[in-house]
């Protein structure tokens, strides 16, 4: 089973990419902000990260330029999460390394779930 | 007498008879030469005499120039104003008589009819004009001029005479008829026998005297020899002490050469005038000196002689000369003095009877011409009277016009006072106006700038100062660019717009903490194609839209957060649906559950479409989105759009295909999502308006673009709405109450316009009717 780890600030859509992922098969482990999320996937070492790019103390694009500074979790493939489409933001972001950078609210459930299963083969 | 003058007397005549004597003697021995000074006296005289009568001719030219200027010589002529032929005679014979200078006047008409003369003895006076002289003299004076004529011999005066001309003129000045005088040589030797000369001729050019002052009597000699004719003939004054002209005695002969009026072609007539040698006091020369010394002893014993002889001889008859000067004193002129012998008293007295009979003679005709002035006096008088009724009359109407003139004037008065008030209303009535157009300009929220052709300033209102941040004054244009500084192409676009007559905008200037966009407008004369149309000045608008920017900025902020905070739960309630539908559709028993959840699940896109539409306006209109600049393949975009709607399409049993080109399109710049973005919005339109058929994709490429065509068999646009079809919030269905809801906000087109523009491309409606479809097509500029 492939491993997940998702790291969103805001509770409600938390639970619902949880249930989604669990629902696509996956081992999802969460954090609800950045720092934490770095140890996390420190520890967990998954085969995907989902990223929530606004989030306190530490946000999705610095986690994603940490972890891709990071040897040991600079290999993990990175996908953004956002609610909001900032142009310069997504060209950061695919620049830095992130496979993919998805507008939350732009899929259904199902369309989310074909995109994961394309990124972890 | 008294003693001693007569002893002075005695030793005069002594003195002359030594004189005398010695002149004889010298005579005989002919050693007495004329001297210099006594020449010179002698052409003195005779020129004076000269200047005399030419001063006299030239007066008679006057005489007749403003005689013939007179308003009743053309009243005459013209037979106006009822002035009679004796009114004209009379005035005539006023100029003949009072300056006794003329011998007769006559007036003619243009064709040579005498219409008044001073002639009594004949009714037709226009033997004038049957002389060749008259005739040519007053064909001369019908061209216009005041002229004369040469002296020459009158049979009519039977003298040598003169006629003066004058052309009479009507108020046009045309020559409508002619005066003619003549002057006779009689007339001028009056005035030649004031001079102090005895004789005088006048000798014509051949040598011929042809007049003197003998009347009647020329002698006809011939002079062409004589030394002073030669001189005078060519041109100078001499005088020589010769025999005088048909006398045997010796005389002093001067001869003047004519230069002035009395001759008038010039050197034609000689005047020679005569003086008997003996009384020209000439100083006598040296031999004559002698001569006097030689008989001094015999003058002295003469002179006593004399003396004794006197009282006899001389004194007796001078006393008798005195008697006679006495009587014509007192108005007698019957006088005659013995003049018997040949002294000189008895030549005196010749002379002196001579004198008093002519005296009677000019008494005689003195008294007739008083007679006759009396009487044209008289008549003047009657004249005078009836001028004055005339002239009483004349004032009378002249006063009537000037009471007539007054009552005008008042009335113009009265008229230039109401031109005035008007004047003065109407000025108000401007400046009321220009006050209003002043106070509507300044309630303007813009800087209002009227520049005229010349690049002048014509009108500004108070907000351009506001704006610009200088107190209110007169701006020019280039006080205009000083102010917003080098940056700001203020003048260069002013230009442009005189130059290319079209609307240019400066946006977002940056000036003084605040942003200002400045309008040109060009203002037009006449009608666009036509020859005059010609752009008159420039309307420059300035506006302060530093409120509206920040407005602009809050209300993107507003939008931004707004659609994150929205996006959230939506994307919440999407996923849950979506979940449900995915994996617990089987746990819901109920089949009106399963619809509730679809429901719930279509409105959340519904909505996240909204909140997407709403965030895209924003940021398109504020500029905010950049365009990616993607070398595309219009056929791959264009596949991969119909695609995603093919699931779509077939669920309404609509047809969805590609017209794929036989030849390949160039590629097209663009932004790859964008450009897709636009067609999604056209597909869907088509296939949310059309229930039967399908939508058809054509691809086009003309002009450096690439059109993209798509067409479908839907509902069609009501023409009404076709207009607004890219405004924002419009919908194809019309009013707000009546717009579908299920279809969307409003702004896909208006979205889909400004994207399509911003990629430098467009967006138009094709055609489209009612029941039968619509075309629409997207533009896109291929690769240079």
């Amino acid at each position: 089973m492939k491993k997940i780890v998702l790291v969103e600030d805001d509770d409600v859509i938390l639970r619902m990419y949880k249930r989604l992922l669990a629902f696509g098969g996956y081992d999802v482990v969460t954090s609800s902000n950045g720092e934490e999320g770095f140890d996390l996937i420190l520890k967990e070492k998954p085969d995907l990260v989902v990223l929530d790019v606004m989030m306190p103390k530490l946000n999705g694009l610095e986690l994603l330029e940490k972890l891709k500074s990071t040897e040991e979790t600079k290999s993990i493939p990175v996908v953004m999460l956002t609610n909001l489409k900032m142009q310069k933001e997504v060209e950061w972001a695919i620049s830095k390394g992130a496979v993919k950078y998805l507008i939350k609210s732009d899929q259904d459930a199902d369309e989310f779930l074909d995109i994961i299963k394309q990124l972890t083969g | 007498m008294n003693i001693y003058i007569k002893i002075l007397l005695s030793f005069m005549g002594v003195f002359l008879l030594v004189l005398l004597f010695s002149y004889v003697i010298s005579y005989n021995i002919n050693i007495i030469q004329l001297t210099p000074a006594a020449s010179a006296r002698q052409k003195e005289a005779a020129e004076q005499s000269i200047a005399a009568v030419d001063s006299f001719l030239y007066e008679r030219y006057g005489d007749i120039q403003a005689f013939a200027g007179r308003r009743q010589m053309t009243d005459f002529l013209l037979d106006e104003n009822g002035i009679k032929a004796d009114s004209i005679k009379d005035q005539l014979n006023e100029l003949k008589f009072i300056y006794g200078s003329w011998e007769e006047l006559g007036i003619y008409d243009k064709n040579g009819i005498e219409k008044a003369s001073t002639n009594n003895a004949s009714s037709n006076f226009n033997i004038y004009l049957k002389d060749d002289e008259y005739k040519a003299l007053f064909l001369k004076s019908l061209q216009g001029r005041v002229v004369y004529s040469d002296l020459f011999y009158s049979q009519k005066t039977k003298s040598h005479t003169m006629i003066f001309a004058s052309p009479i003129r009507n108020e046009k000045r045309e020559v409508i008829g002619v005066i003619l005088g003549e002057i006779s040589w009689p007339i001028i030797t009056e005035i030649l026998r004031q001079s102090s000369f005895n004789d005088f001729h006048l000798i014509n050019k051949d040598g011929l005297e042809i007049s003197n002052n003998e009347e009647g009597e020329i002698l006809k000699l011939k002079v062409t020899d004589e030394i002073y004719f030669k001189e005078a003939v060519s041109g100078k004054t001499s005088t020589v002490e010769k025999k005088g002209i048909g006398e045997e005695e010796k005389n002093l002969i001067t001869a003047v050469p004519e230069e002035g009026y009395l001759s008038f072609k010039g050197n034609n007539w000689v005047l020679v005038l005569e003086s008997p040698a003996n009384q020209i006091l000439a100083p006598a020369n040296n031999a004559a000196i002698l001569a006097i010394i030689g008989t001094l002893p015999v003058g002295v014993i003469g002179a006593l002689l004399f003396v004794i002889g006197l009282r006899f001889l001389v004194v007796q008859r001078i006393k008798k000369i005195i008697f006679a000067t006495r009587s014509i004193t007192k108005g007698n002129f019957d006088v005659n003095i013995d003049d018997k012998g040949s002294d000189e008293i008895s030549q005196l007295a010749i002379s002196y009877n001579q004198m008093a009979q002519r005296l009677k003679d000019y008494n005689k005709i003195l008294e007739e011409e008083v007679k006759k002035k009396t009487k044209d006096l008289e008549l003047s008088i009657k004249e005078i009277e009836n001028k004055n009724k005339f002239l009483e009359e004349s004032k009378t109407a002249i006063l009537n016009v000037l009471e007539d003139e007054r009552r005008l004037e008042e009335e113009l008065k009265k008229e230039k006072q109401g031109v005035e008030n008007k004047v003065t209303e109407r000025t108000a009535l401007l400046r009321e106006e220009q006050s209003r157009l002043s106070a509507a300009l300044d309630s303007l929220l813009r800087g209002f700038v009227l520049v005229s052709k010349d690049g002048v300033i014509v009108q500004t209102n108070q907000k351009v100062s506001k704006i610009l941040g200088q107190p209110a004054g007169e701006w020019t244009v280039s006080e205009i660019q000083s102010k917003l500084g080098e940056k700001v192409e203020f003048l260069t676009t002013l230009k442009k717009c005189f130059e290319e007559k079209k609307l240019l905008v400066l946006k977002d200037i940056e000036h003084e903490q605040k942003i200002l966009e400045i309008s040109f407008a060009p203002i037009y004369e006449g009608l666009e194609n036509h020859p005059v149309f010609q752009i008159k000045g420039v309307l420059v608008l300035i506006d302060d839209i530093t409120e509206a920017r920040l407005l602009e900025r809050s209300r993107d902020e507003f939008f931004s957060i707004a659609s994150h905070e929205l996006r959230t739960p939506l994307t919440a309630i999407r996923g849950n649906s979506s979940l449900i539908q995915q994996f617990y559709m089987d746990k819901l028993p109920d089949n009106d559950l399963k619809e509730m959840i679809n429901d719930i699940h279509e409105s959340s896109i519904r909505l996240i479409e909204i909140v997407n539409d709403f965030l895209d306006t924003s940021r398109l209109e504020l500029g905010k989105i950049q365009f990616k600049k993607e070398e595309l393949d219009v056929m791959e975009v264009v596949k991969s759009t119909i695609k995603e709607y093919s699931t779509t399409s077939s669920m309404k049993k609509l047809y969805l295909v590609f017209e794929e080109p036989s030849k390949p399109p160039s590629k097209v710049v663009a932004d790859k999502d964008r450009l897709k973005q636009i067609l999604i919005n056209l597909i869907g339109n088509s296939i949310k308006f059309t229930e039967k058929g399908g939508i058809t994709i054509k691809l086009e490429e003309k002009d450096d673009l690439v059109n993209i065509y798509v067409e479908d068999t839907g509902k069609g646009i009501p023409a009404v709405n076709q207009k607004l079809l890219f405004r924002k919030f419009q919908q194809a269905g019309s009013s707000i109450f009546t717009r579908d809801a299920t279809q969307g906000t409003g702004l896909g087109l208006y979205i889909s316009k400004m994207i399509a523009k911003g990629m430098g491309g467009d967006i138009d409606l094709v055609r489209s009717e009612t029941g039968k479809g619509s075309v629409f097509s997207i533009s896109v500029p291929v690769v240079k």
